[in-house]
């Protein structure tokens, strides 16, 4: 099989590899058992007015870090410092967190306590993820801070989070309803999904720590993810689709970025 | 927040040169509980800390609270005993900023913490 490259012209006819990602991604998805979610009974039906309710995308990329769990992608990996940009109700952070401890635990590793740092823009999604927090786990320090993506923490915490998760707005929208701090900020990502996606990128790249760290993110095809790639591929970064699935009239992918072997010295 | 977070923090206003260490406004609520020390987490995370940014704000903050908050080498020594890692353990993890404000060192600009999250946003004009 010949190597996908981002570089290379993104029609039909040579975009095949992507092709043969996407459905190792779908019989990936289709293989593995449902993640438990972590409990949000300390929530009301009207917290969801303002924070993004779990959804098909949610259930996507906690499969998707479950699958990652048990293949051991972590096993080396003691107490990581594990982010989350635009977390919402913080369960992929707290589902993440709370398994690699358990994981630990199981191994008898009381010593690998993980330890999460996690942005919204809206106060109010920062709120209910650290009571998530504190009802999954209590014992993992768990931290919130509101800002935008991870401006707040960059320069200075560059190169230094070893699993990164953003589940972004990537619906595509007219570009004037981006912006907001409140629940239309969770979904609306003006052209093509990638208003904020594109913002992102270089951040992601910036803090993930070097040669180890991870990235999860979720993407639509409307996102042009084939596009995504290459963007990531100039800073470094390879993504690839890990676990995909069709919700609806959408198809929706949990994309894995790590650094090419090339840059991985550094 | 944690300490810990205080000093994974920065001030990127329009006109600030770095930004770094922010300060903590006098007068702000802290809460100081004791949790089990994790040795590993500890020497994890003193790998990602700005070493001297920490002694700093804990000196100042030991200002208020000495009787709460230990003292911490003021350079990071070769070798850590148990109780020396259980203190930074406490500065790290224990001490939490609940309400108060965060202080740009270059333009003075607050950021404020209320029930310890901290609002890191910046307005359109002071990107």
């Amino acid at each position: 099989m010949t190597d996908w490259h981002p570089l290379r012209p993104l029609d039909d006819t040579t975009s095949t590899a992507w092709s043969t990602y996407n459905e190792e991604a779908e019989k990936r998805a289709k293989n593995i058992p449902c993640a438990a979610m972590p409990s949000l009974d300390h929530l009301k039906m009207k917290d969801f007015e303002e924070v993004y309710e779990p959804s098909d995308d949610t259930y996507l990329l906690l499969d998707g870090l479950q699958h990652e769990i048990t293949t051991g992608t972590f096993s080396n990996s003691s107490s990581p410092l594990i982010a989350e940009i635009g977390c919402g109700t913080g369960v992929a952070s707290v589902f993440l967190a709370s398994q690699l401890f358990q994981q630990n635990q199981k191994h008898n590793k009381t010593d690998g306590m993980p330890m999460v740092i996690v942005t919204d823009i809206n106060p109010k999604a920062l709120q209910v993820a650290k009571a998530t927090a504190a009802g999954n786990n209590a014992m993992i320090p768990f931290e919130a801070v509101q800002c935008d993506l991870v401006s707040a923490l960059l320069p200075r915490l560059a190169q230094s989070v070893d699993a990164l998760i953003f589940n972004p707005p990537y619906v595509p929208t007219p570009d004037d309803e981006v912006g907001s701090t409140g629940i239309e900020a969770s979904w609306a990502g003006g052209e093509k999904g990638r208003r904020v996606v594109d913002r992102a990128i270089p951040k992601m790249a910036q803090i993930l720590a070097r040669p180890r760290g991870v990235a999860y993110m979720i993407t639509v095809d409307d996102n042009e993810p084939e596009v995504l790639a290459t963007l990531f591929r100039e800073l470094g970064l390879q993504m690839k689709p890990l676990v995909r699935r069709r919700a609806h009239n959408e198809f929706l992918t949990l994309q894995k970025i790590t650094w090419t072997k090339i840059d991985s010295s550094g | 927040m944690r300490l810990l977070t205080h000093n994974f923090l920065q001030s990127n206003v329009k006109g600030t040169e770095k930004g770094y260490p922010l300060g903590i406004e006098r007068g702000a609520e802290l809460s100081v509980e004791s949790s089990p020390v994790n040795r590993n987490l500890v020497l994890k995370m003193l790998n990602k800390v700005d070493y001297s940014a920490l002694v700093s704000i804990t000196n100042n903050l030991r200002e208020e609270r000495q009787e709460d908050i230990p003292e911490l080498p003021p350079s990071l020594p070769e070798t850590l005993e148990e109780e020396t890692i259980a203190n930074y353990h406490k500065v790290l993890f224990d001490v939490q900023l609940v309400n108060g404000f965060l202080v740009c060192p270059d333009t003075g600009r607050k950021f404020p913490v209320k029930d310890g999250i901290p609002n890191m946003i910046l307005h359109e004009d002071e990107i």
